[in-house]
């Protein structure tokens, strides 16, 4: 965690790849193994399916290989596109469900947030069909659903990576999400504060 | 692996060199040789500079793992040919 990375967190500076997965390891030492809940880092998403949009399992198929995500409860991947913008993935492999959480739905970006939705919700779901399967578990893909989630939205330019890591926060805790910008701006010291502690 | 009596027969001795792979984004891959006592931080910088960036900017992981600058290849258990990959900063807003 460098002084370049903290500067990120500096009100209306986007967030960086450090303070976004330093903080989902954080919210991973929030859940007991019991819950079988997982905080992925950013990397994951990119490394699998790049910019090119080429999408590759055996890149990533050494990656978290302890953790049985196949009968995890929940799985939050921080997904960042393009270097411009970060939205989230929740993965329930119970429920067979794929939710896209966009901070950035609003009029003129809704058709291409449909699309992100779309697109990087089916990586996630190819991923969890290669991995069943390279641990020879059974997989029916056609069971699974992918939907765009309602969420509370950005007003600025700026602030995805905050919503993003808010969003796991919350969601990971059961707390009602229910916040909007205001809270939001509020939140970049205490991501600061919580990562230096 | 450390009781090995008198080292005879050891087929690789404890420091010596292994080659090292770097795999980028694209696919490329970079080779180093380094002693499995070497801070890993020189392989970064080297490579840092051989593609003209700037190291803060560069992100090395072993197995999905950000790997510590200060560890070496004993410490991450790495052997002969073994692959870490280097990936790029990410930032976003919009």
């Amino acid at each position: 965690f460098t002084t370049k990375d903290k500067d990120t967190l500096a009100p209306g500076v986007w967030l960086n790849d450090v303070v976004v997965t330093l903080f989902f390891s954080l919210l991973q030492n929030t859940v007991t193994s019991q819950q079988k809940v997982f905080f992925l880092n950013s990397y994951f998403m990119t490394k699998m399916f790049d910019d090119w949009n080429n999408y590759d399992y055996k890149l990533v198929q050494r990656w978290f290989k302890e953790l049985d995500l196949s009968n995890a409860n929940t799985i939050y991947v921080p997904i960042n596109i393009t270097k411009t913008h970060w939205i989230l993935g929740i993965i329930h492999p119970q429920k067979k469900l794929i939710e896209i959480c966009d901070s950035l739905t609003r009029k003129y970006n809704k058709k291409l947030s449909i699309k992100r939705a779309k697109v990087y919700g089916h990586v996630l779901l190819l991923f969890m069909e290669d991995r069943a399967k390279s641990r020879s578990l059974g997989f029916d893909i056609t069971a699974w659903s992918i939907v765009q989630k309602e969420c509370p939205q950005q007003i600025n330019d700026n602030d995805c990576g905050v919503f993003v890591s808010i969003y796991a926060l919350f969601h990971s805790q059961n707390v009602d999400i229910q916040y909007n910008q205001k809270y939001i701006d509020s939140r970049r010291p205490e991501i600061l504060q919580s990562i230096l502690t | 692996m450390s009781d090995n009596e008198g080292g005879a027969g050891a087929p690789e001795a404890k420091n010596e060199p292994i080659t090292i792979r770097v795999r980028d984004q694209t696919g490329e891959e970079t080779f180093f040789k380094i002693k499995k006592s070497t801070k890993m931080s020189k392989v970064f910088n080297t490579y840092a500079q051989r593609k003209g960036v700037q190291m803060s900017s560069l992100r090395f992981l072993l197995d999905g793992e950000r790997i510590a600058e200060t560890m070496t290849p004993q410490d991450l258990e790495l052997d002969d040919q073994d692959q870490i990959d280097c990936m790029l900063e990410q930032s976003g807003g919009l």
